[in-house]
């Protein structure tokens, strides 16, 4: 179904400097630095500008902001469904603007998710240039906008090219809006960002990167690619090599089993 | 509209009896109840050491934490001792708990819609794919990877939107064990593990 185009840029640049962790970081020192620039600007200003904007907005009020900006953003990813030839999920997401946009007040509600058929999809141009075929090229740190690769950087042609709010022509509205969706975004990011730390060890840049690569290669692939992504050199790690069952663990069961049974009682 | 006719069955409780669903579905099935109905009658934060102790007790049979660990360890886990090997399982085990636990809390979890699996009886490897509404957001997918041992049907892998626990885990610990040795890797767990409940107490 899917044709291998040749993309001349990213395999070229992937084989002059690749590096045993990473086959799509060519540019990691340099990523680096940009990470921890980045890490430092969302500390200082992003993140507790959102916390403050979840601590005194009303959940139904964010609800409403995030609906509205959602519902701009499906004519977006209906485009991106048609030109993967994806007709019926294309055509559902403009179902689902032309009801958002009136029954649902504007956007503000998004009633078209409460009925069944007419769910949200992720769809954008990365998306749309990875099912023909196009690799996603090395993985690049932003300034400021964070993780993309090669391809997905389209994506910002896309969202400007197909957001209606091109068409408003006062630029303090359309900054506006800019900003409350940038703090909206980053307030959704708040849960991610717990589970995040509570995942990480070790190399959080690694981390970052590691997931960003997988969930786009998913992405592509409505979450059923065919083969698990290789991010590194091919690491062999077959059932008959790793002897998982001559270790005896039996033990281990054992005494951890007791201590968690034993202190759930007593904790009040 | 199976979307919506999963989520009914899954709310009467009809799913989990049904006969002719396959093994990997149904384990799937019965854990993400038993952890929904521990956060929903507990009523307790994910930073609560009791509620990671009620998750862990309910999680634990369907894993094989020691094919999980020795994934993510890779290519050095033959390396390994099996004192060695058993650290490493135990420290890795406490950490993936946590971050289930996390997971579930800080997204404030409604409901695990598990979908149906298609595969041969002779199937010894599976995914069964989920999709977790949460009350805030838009629903996500948690895939689960399950092989046949000799005891049932046990998870290995754990994917979140795609992400796989094992895949970006293994990255990490080489780069510790490249560095500290595989003693290094312990430690780093062991101190890992520690400082994380009075970071969420300290709060």
């Amino acid at each position: 179904m899917r044709y291998s185009l040749p993309l001349l840029l990213s395999p070229l640049l992937l084989a002059a400097c690749a590096t045993p962790a990473n086959h799509y970081d060519p540019l990691e020192p340099v990523n680096r630095k940009v990470y921890a620039f980045n890490v430092a600007v969302d500390k200082a200003v992003l993140k507790p500008v959102a916390r403050g904007y979840v601590a005194v907005t009303p959940s139904p009020v964010r609800t409403a902001v995030s609906n509205f900006f959602g519902n701009l953003g499906d004519v977006y990813i209906g485009t991106s469904n048609f030109l993967q030839g994806k007709w019926r999920q294309g055509t559902t997401d403009f179902g689902r603007v032309i009801f958002n946009s009136t029954l649902g007040l504007g956007g503000l509600i998004d009633i078209a998710s409460m009925a069944p058929g007419l769910p949200k999809h992720n769809e954008d141009l990365g998306q749309v240039l990875g099912f023909w075929g196009v690799g996603s090229g090395p993985y690049l740190m932003l300034p400021l906008l964070g993780p993309k690769t090669l391809r997905d950087t389209t994506d910002y042609y896309g969202i400007y090219y197909l957001s209606p709010t091109r068409h408003i022509h006062d630029s303090a509205t359309v900054n506006s809006m800019g900003g409350l969706n940038l703090v909206e975004r980053r307030a959704q990011l708040l849960p991610v960002e717990e589970t995040m730390h509570a995942a990480a060890f070790g190399d959080e840049y690694a981390f970052v990167r590691d997931s960003y690569l997988q969930r786009r290669y998913s992405l592509v692939w409505d979450g059923r690619p065919p083969v698990p992504l290789q991010l590194g050199d091919k690491v062999e790690v077959d059932d008959d090599e790793i002897d998982v069952k001559s270790l005896d663990m039996s033990g281990l069961e054992k005494i951890e089993a007791p201590e968690a049974s034993k202190k759930s009682p007593s904790a009040p | 509209m199976r979307k919506f006719f999963g989520c009914i069955l899954l709310l009467t409780g009809l799913s989990a009896v049904a006969a002719d669903v396959p093994a990997p579905e149904q384990l799937v099935r019965t854990t993400s109840k038993d952890v929904l109905e521990v956060m929903k009658k507990e009523n307790l934060s994910p930073a609560d050491k009791r509620f990671r102790d009620l998750v862990e007790a309910k999680v634990l049979p369907s894993f094989d934490f020691n094919r999980l660990t020795a994934l993510a360890v890779g290519k050095y886990w033959r390396q390994a001792t099996p004192d060695q090997q058993a650290a490493l399982v135990r420290e890795f085990r406490v950490l993936l708990i946590r971050t289930y636990s996390t997971a579930i809390g800080a997204n404030k979890v409604q409901d695990i819609n598990v979908k149906p699996v298609k595969m041969a009886d002779t199937d010894t490897d599976a995914t069964v794919r989920t999709e977790v509404i949460t009350a805030s957001g838009q629903p996500f997918p948690i895939d689960y990877r399950l092989l046949k041992t000799a005891n049932g049907w046990k998870v290995y892998d754990v994917a979140v939107e795609g992400v796989s626990l094992v895949t970006n885990y293994r990255t990490s610990f080489n780069q510790t064990i490249q560095k500290d040795g595989i003693d290094g890797l312990i430690k780093a767990l062991v101190d890992r593990n520690a400082a994380q409940p009075a970071k969420t107490s300290a709060k």
